[in-house]
């Protein structure tokens, strides 16, 4: 968003020197996203050295605990530390942010490469996916949710079918226009196999814009699952989550707003990073899609 | 232009067909056997088989389906399990909160987002632009149940101008009726106003560089008409477009809604279906909300076939 903006172009007469921050003055976005990111990882990960105690233990003596130096950010209806199951939470958040990108990437571009180069199966794939395209993807989550118990991996599956057709039509669209190119028909005149012309010529083009919307497929995914766990048809209560602190927080917000706003404010940054990570990818990546968003 | 129509019209039925058949299936391999439920506690495995047979629960799935499709098309939506009453009176009851939400959503959103994307556009690379754009990103970021208890707890809670939560029918007056929906609006547009923003924006940009532009400017036109009037007109299409895709968001968007706002309507019952497992609520609520969005972008192609005269088929 920010490349037409002639300030962010680079000066050329700087020298041609591939620094660290040469990269950060020329993708401001990227920097401060995968910054934040990269944050947020590290504390998810090492989050039980990070002063947190069992983020599941119920105290019934330090119940709603306003935030204190004891309880950084305060303390639930059961007496849990919101500090720690913040932390904790974060681990939820990631997973299931990174597992649907990187499943409804891979799925939807195997579907969309096949629609795009079998020409029989194009029209059923593609009615399919406008069908699931045509129920709004949180309910769709919610509908699979209800069939399954909560978990983790449920979650995770349920939002990658509710993605799934955004990806497919994506490389469809790409794999069509590429058909067309004179070097995809030189390498079909030289007799080039199928897979190999998909393989040399069709998937790296298609890299780019996928990488791109893998990142947006994971701040979206963040979102809803955070809004299942909210309503309760998503990760099992037991398990610490954003949504879940939240929901947990429902009943007493207008009395105990803390319990709702710090993981309110976690996920928010986050999403906010990985969006601005997507954002700078694109417009590092593929300068023509950035014109057009 | 009449066939195109007809053909527009004709090609909204495989995709309902695709939502139907999915529906169908969620309740076909939805976990609990209906007629073991009927037949109670003290029933035979004979006593529940005789039950499935009465209602047809032993008949393979494309009969089933047929059947099914067509109680739908008379307006049956079955029978809710939980309350046993019937699932098109449940939606009915639940319908006008939420009509009214996404309508107040809708149009809040399109009078703040079209006028941000027109002037980030207007003023592309500036300060202007890039706060506009850096809004809409944290627009996309920020999940509508924080937006809405943020917003309730500064304007409701603190600060006391707006009802905290709630919803009052239309029939109680116009004011009390807007008064409860103002701040669920701007929480559920958030996404929405980002999105609409940035393709206006986009779009735009793209107008603004045209020749004919640059002829009004040169003309000496004012910039407001310039602006609103040549080019926003010749930008509609994409806005317009976006605007029937983004109801999808506010569907979503509304459950949540709801539920943080204690609003009595479609969301909330979508909510406590899912908690009760009461499949032919969850049913009909999707098939309901799909119809209505594929509707939504069916007419919204159909309009601007009908507004742009550059678009003949």
């Amino acid at each position: 968003m920010t490349v037409q903006s002639p300030t962010t172009v680079p000066a050329d007469e700087a020298p041609k020197r591939v620094g660290l921050w040469r990269l950060v003055r020329r993708y401001p976005t990227i920097a401060i996203g995968s910054t934040i990111l990269v944050s947020i990882i590290l504390v998810a990960i090492f989050a039980p050295f990070l002063g947190t105690v069992d983020p599941t233990a119920i105290s019934t003596r330090m119940r709603t605990r306003e935030p204190s130096a004891q309880f950084w950010f305060g303390t639930d209806m059961l007496g849990r530390d919101i500090y720690s199951r913040v932390l904790y939470g974060a681990r939820v958040s990631l997973v299931v942010g990174f597992s649907v990108a990187i499943l409804a990437s891979v799925i939807g571009l195997t579907i969309g490469l096949i629609a795009g180069f079998i020409r029989k199966a194009d029209a059923i794939i593609m009615r399919v996916m406008d069908g699931i395209m045509s129920i709004p993807s949180i309910l769709l989550a919610i509908a699979l949710m209800a069939l399954t118990r909560g978990s983790v991996g449920n979650v995770i599956l349920a939002i990658t079918i509710a993605e799934i057709p955004r990806v497919s039509r994506l490389v469809r669209g790409v794999v069509l226009s590429l058909r067309e190119q004179p070097y995809v028909d030189a390498a079909v005149a030289a007799g080039t196999s199928t897979p190999v012309i998909i393989v040399k010529h069709i998937l790296p083009n298609t890299l780019a814009p996928i990488i791109v919307q893998a990142t947006y497929i994971c701040a979206a995914a963040m979102i809803t699952e955070a809004i299942l766990s909210f309503i309760g048809a998503g990760t099992p209560p037991i398990i610490p989550s954003w949504g879940n602190i939240m929901a947990e927080g429902r009943a007493l917000w207008q009395v105990k707003f803390y319990i709702v706003l710090f993981p309110a404010l976690f996920l928010s940054v986050t999403v906010l990073a990985v969006n601005l990570l997507g954002d700078g990818l694109r417009d590092a990546l593929d300068p023509r899609l950035a014109k057009t968003i | 232009m009449f066939v195109y129509v007809v053909r527009r019209i004709l090609a909204t039925i495989p995709v309902m067909a695709v939502v139907a058949l999915f529906v169908f299936s969620l309740l076909y391999i939805a976990p609990g056997d209906p007629a073991a439920v009927i037949a109670g506690d003290q029933a035979t495995p004979e006593d529940v088989e005789k039950i499935r047979r009465s209602l047809g629960l032993d008949r393979p799935f494309v009969i089933r389906f047929g059947e099914w499709v067509w109680q739908i098309a008379r307006f049956d939506l079955g029978t809710s399990i939980f309350t046993g009453l019937p699932v098109t009176q449940l939606i009915a009851q639940r319908l006008e909160p939420t009509l009214s939400l996404m309508v107040v959503t809708l149009i809040i959103a399109v009078s703040i987002a079209v006028p941000l994307g027109v002037l980030a556009a207007w003023k592309a690379g500036t300060i202007i632009d890039r706060t506009i754009m850096g809004f809409a990103v944290f627009g996309f970021s920020v999940p509508v149940f924080v937006v809405g208890y943020i917003l309730a707890y500064v304007f409701a809670l603190e600060l006391d101008w707006l009802p905290v939560q709630g919803y009052t029918p239309i029939s109680r007056g116009f004011w009390p009726w807007l008064e409860n929906l103002i701040l669920p609006s701007i929480a559920l547009g958030m996404v929405y106003i980002a999105l609409i923003a940035r393709i206006t924006r986009a779009t735009m940009m793209e107008v603004l560089q045209q020749d004919y532009i640059r002829t009004a400017r040169a003309k000496g036109l004012s910039q407001r008409t310039v602006l609103f009037l040549h080019a926003l007109k010749n930008a509609a299409v994409p806005v317009i477009t976006v605007i029937g895709i983004g109801v999808a968001l506010l569907i979503g968007g509304a459950v949540v809604t709801e539920s943080v706002f204690a609003i009595p309507g479609l969301g909330r019952l979508t909510v406590d279906a899912i908690l009760r497992r009461d499949y032919p609520v969850i049913q009909g609520l999707v098939l309901l909300f799909s119809f209505i969005y594929v509707l939504v972008n069916l007419a919204v192609d159909l309009v601007y076939t009908l507004v742009d005269p550059r678009i003949r088929y």
